[in-house]
């Protein structure tokens, strides 16, 4: 739990600062994204995408994921919390199936059913990405729930707590180191599967991947792909340190 | 004082709890025991509603806990149970001061009580209050688990086996302080138990359950002296002499001592003041904190001494006033003593406890 004591505090943040600086420049500088694709792919002609810049693309990459995955945490530990109630404990098994059920479609299924409900576009990526990132946070959710000593809720509800409190004070305190790293990887996922929205036209990184692909553009199939690894890297960073900052060794249980 | 009235629990076809009724009363501290299954947690457990009868009625300070709404009755009840439950995301100041919250109190006031109880358990509050319960031993995390349930000032404390998880060692050391605090803050206790010696040791009264219905209600001793039928004779077991010295409290036993300081001790010698009914004369340095013993021989003509003076670790030897006979009686053999000094908490000698009185204490079982 201890950060190792022999390397000093500036070396956790070496490798996401150089992260950071390489995405930086390479999303936002037309220059050095020019040199660094031209240097890899000497012989390709159109190395940039001119349609639209690939800043614009990561604005919407974020805004896909940042929607479908604050729905999916939601409805995730609301709907893991509900299972591990009394009240909703006969629908443990089949909640938990059918989650299961969902990350076995692949993603571009559940957009080709999505769309003819929900039309090309935004809507039907944000609902496919919603879906495919639920698991992981109610997975979580339950196993954090489960993992409770019920001694724990017992003596709490002994000393008067009511059943709100004892879920709020006891129980998703103890369990939200469990249920945070159930939101990190699907977050982290998620940006990697959000490149599929381009397939329907929802814009995000994947368009300049499904471009490179139609044309036979290695560059910009590179161009997207790599950004999208470094956005999943800096996003897996951030979290990493949330949780860090959020639940010092003391959560230990 | 809590009531129960014909009070019956039953889990589908199981009668946990068959028509029973008995009184506790104010300030004393009353144990359920009996074998797995009697009943005796369930009792518990219908007082603050975690369960509720199947029939009856249970009244707490004159009103049916029915009129109370759970959460309002639970947090006007301290409970203890054996896995402590404290919560391991927060500090020990914070666990202490939990009902407190629930109960609306100003953070301040809170901080307060939760160094008060801190030093009423014996724990110092500047390296404890801040701990987590991870870093706790079994000892004081047991300890904070009863501050807590003293937090909010509770008429009534539920304990159930709160000492089960203890080592023997720390589960008497455990039980010591309980009754220490307990002759303090005269509460109304209702303490669950499998354990005999426990039993004697803590309660005023003793509820014996067996199947659901209660077998015998009745002092320590009588119970131990009178068992009801066969049932109860047999789960006090052959041994019940020796058990129903746990009853006395040395307190009560306590015989004058014969102390002197080190440096008056040949003064005392020579003037033929060095007597003692025992037969053991305390010496103490001059602050009157025992430092060894001289055993004499009785005769007052201040003859030499044949025994030399020997130094004694006060602990090793002496016992607390709030000992039992049994514990004497255990220190006296162990010794090889004809008595044990009874010391305070600085060494300082009450008074001595003499194997003669214990056995007439014995004796009038025998004779009863």
């Amino acid at each position: 739990m201890k950060e190792s004591s022999n390397s000093p505090p500036w070396r956790s943040y070496l490798v996401p600062a150089v992260v950071i600086v390489l995405f930086v420049l390479f999303v936002f500088d037309h220059e050095i994204q020019r040199a660094v694709l031209h240097a890899l792919f000497p012989n390709t002609r159109e190395i940039i995408y001119g349609r639209i810049p690939l800043s614009s693309l990561v604005v919407e990459h974020l805004v896909l994921v940042g929607l479908s995955s604050t729905m999916a945490t939601l409805v995730g530990i609301v709907l893991g919390v509900f299972v591990t109630r009394p009240a909703g404990r006969d629908f443990l098994h089949i909640v938990r199936d059918l989650s299961s059920l969902a990350q076995t479609f692949p993603p571009v299924a559940v957009l080709a059913l999505a769309v003819p409900a929900l039309g090309y576009g935004f809507e039907p990526t944000v609902a496919a990405l919603f879906i495919y990132s639920i698991l992981p946070v109610l997975n979580n959710t339950i196993s954090g729930m489960e993992a409770i000593p019920p001694d724990l809720t017992e003596s709490s509800r002994g000393i008067g707590m009511t059943r709100w409190q004892v879920l709020f004070l006891s129980e998703l305190p103890l369990a939200a180191r469990v249920i945070a790293a159930g939101v990190r990887t699907s977050v982290v996922i998620n940006v990697g599967t959000a490149t599929i929205g381009a397939v329907v036209g929802a814009g995000g990184l994947g368009v300049v991947i499904i471009a490179g692909l139609v044309r036979n553009n290695t560059a910009f199939v590179f161009s997207g792909a790599v950004t999208a690894a470094l956005l999943a890297l800096l996003v897996d960073w951030v979290f990493s340190r949330a949780e860090r900052l959020f639940f010092s060794p003391r959560l230990r249980t | 004082m809590i009531e129960f009235e014909n009070v019956i629990k039953r889990f589908d076809t199981f009668t946990a709890v068959d028509s029973i009724s008995f009184t506790v009363p104010e300030g004393e501290v009353t144990v359920l025991i009996g074998p797995s299954g009697c009943g005796k947690t369930t009792s518990l457990r219908l007082i603050n509603r975690m369960i509720e009868p199947t029939g009856g009625y249970i009244r707490v300070q004159g009103r049916p806990v029915k009129s109370f709404r759970p959460e309002e009755l639970r947090r006007g009840i301290g409970y203890v149970i054996q896995s402590v439950g404290l919560l391991p995301h927060m500090s020990v100041r914070d666990n202490i001061g939990i009902v407190p919250r629930l109960l609306r109190w100003e953070k301040e006031r809170r901080h307060r009580r939760a160094d008060e109880l801190l030093q009423m358990i014996g724990l110092d509050p500047e390296t404890y209050r801040d701990k987590y319960p991870h870093q706790l031993s079994g000892g004081e995390a047991q300890r904070i688990g009863v501050a807590r349930a003293l937090a909010a000032n509770p008429p009534i404390l539920l304990m159930d086996e709160p000492f089960g998880a203890v080592d023997p060692l720390n589960r008497e050391v455990l039980q010591k302080e309980f009754l220490k605090l307990q002759r303090k803050l005269k509460k109304t206790v209702i303490f669950v138990t499998h354990d005999l010696d426990e039993a004697i040791r803590l309660g005023d009264q003793i509820i014996l359950m067996q199947a659901g219905a209660i077998v015998q209600h009745d002092t320590p001793e009588r119970i131990l002296a009178e068992p009801a039928n066969q049932f109860v004779r047999d789960f006090v077991g052959t041994d019940r002499a020796l058990k129903r010295l746990s009853c006395f409290s040395v307190e009560d036993y306590l015989q004058e001592a014969m102390t002197v300081p080190e440096s008056e001790l040949r003064q005392a010698r020579r003037s033929g003041k060095l007597v003692s009914g025992s037969g053991i004369v305390w010496v103490t340095d001059h602050d009157g904190v025992l430092q060894a013993m001289q055993r004499v021989t009785g005769n007052p003509e201040g003859e030499p001494l044949s025994e030399p003076l020997s130094r004694i670790v006060p602990a090793e030897v002496g016992i607390n006033s709030y000992s039992t006979l049994r514990d004497a009686l255990s220190r006296i053999l162990g010794q090889g003593l004809p008595a044990v000094p009874v010391i305070d908490d600085s060494d300082h000698v009450l008074g001595e406890i003499r194997l003669a009185d214990i056995e007439e204490v014995n004796q009038s079982e025998l004779t009863r």
